[in-house]
């Protein structure tokens, strides 16, 4: 028998990697990945504190990018800002993998 | 004109006084943007009773974009009912804007809420987005900007995390200014 919570917490896992994804590929604005990603990590059934807490840090160094060209009215990120981005995604993306397994 | 302090700030009905004063031309505090419109030193703010006293409640001080003097961020242009023309300058917050909670954050749209100066504190408009979607307040914000809150810099911006709260606030250190702030039950790492 399949447990109903493990299989909706595999699905919500699928959901946030799909939505990295979008955003990666540019259809998703940076806004709204934030508030999504926010969202559903909390919506994670049975989910570690630890990995939780690993999510929020990744998630926390995205936003911090956000906030500062937000502040500054930047309008695209410079080189730096992006390679950071790319970083704190890849920390995000191994978060939800710990997730899933 | 300088700034006023909220302790000087005009009342409503000073409002109403200074801006008939100004359209009928005779107002000393008044003056004329570029595009004719008056320009006198106010913000929003409303009297109120509390205790049975009589005190004036300040709101965000605005600049008029069409005024032409440069010198002073608290000069908006007033209507004669005290009130702020509809489309002139920035939105202004009121107080009916929904606010969020902790537990039931409401999505509020990215740049809805302009930069603003609160209690001598800077707000990026994202944090106060970010803060009227999750009902942050400042004086919770004031509470957790403090050193023992410290946990660390990231990419040039210092984050602080009230545990009593369970609420993180990221500041720019240059500035002063709060640019982001979320609620967060777990602390940041160090």
């Amino acid at each position: 028998m399949v447990d109903e919570t493990d299989t909706r917490g595999r699905s919500k896992v699928e959901d946030m990697l799909q939505l990295i994804d979008a955003f990666r590929r540019g259809e998703i604005r940076f806004a709204d990945v934030l508030d999504r990603l926010w969202a559903q990590m909390h919506d994670l059934p049975q989910i570690a504190p630890s990995v939780l807490g690993e999510m929020e840090d990744a998630w926390t160094d995205m936003e911090i990018i956000f906030a500062k060209a937000s502040a500054t009215r930047q309008r695209v990120l410079s080189a730096g800002d992006a390679d950071e981005l790319d970083g704190a995604i890849d920390r995000l993306v191994e978060a939800i993998e710990k997730a899933r397994s | 004109m300088a700034a006023l302090s909220p302790a000087t700030l005009p009342s409503r009905d000073t409002l109403r006084g200074v801006a008939r004063a100004t359209r009928d031309g005779g107002g000393r505090a008044g003056r004329s943007g570029a595009d004719g419109s008056s320009c006198v030193v106010a913000v929003a703010s409303h009297d109120r009773i509390r205790n049975g006293k009589r005190e004036v409640v300040a709101g965000y001080t605005r600049s008029n974009p069409f005024c032409d003097r440069s010198d002073d961020s608290a000069v908006i242009p007033v209507n004669e009912r005290g009130g702020v023309p509809p489309g002139f300058g920035q939105r202004l917050p009121s107080p009916r804007d929904p606010v969020g909670r902790l537990r039931g954050p409401i999505e509020i749209a990215p740049g809805t809420n302009p930069p603003a100066n609160i209690r001598g504190r800077p707000y990026s408009g994202h944090a106060l987005d970010r803060m009227q979607g999750r009902g942050i307040s400042p004086s919770a914000i004031e509470n957790a900007v403090r050193p023992e809150n410290f946990v660390r810099s990231s990419k040039g911006a210092d984050i602080y995390w009230d545990a009593a709260n369970k609420l993180m606030v990221v500041v720019d250190p240059r500035t002063n200014t709060v640019i982001t702030a979320m609620p967060r039950n777990v602390g940041p790492r160090r």
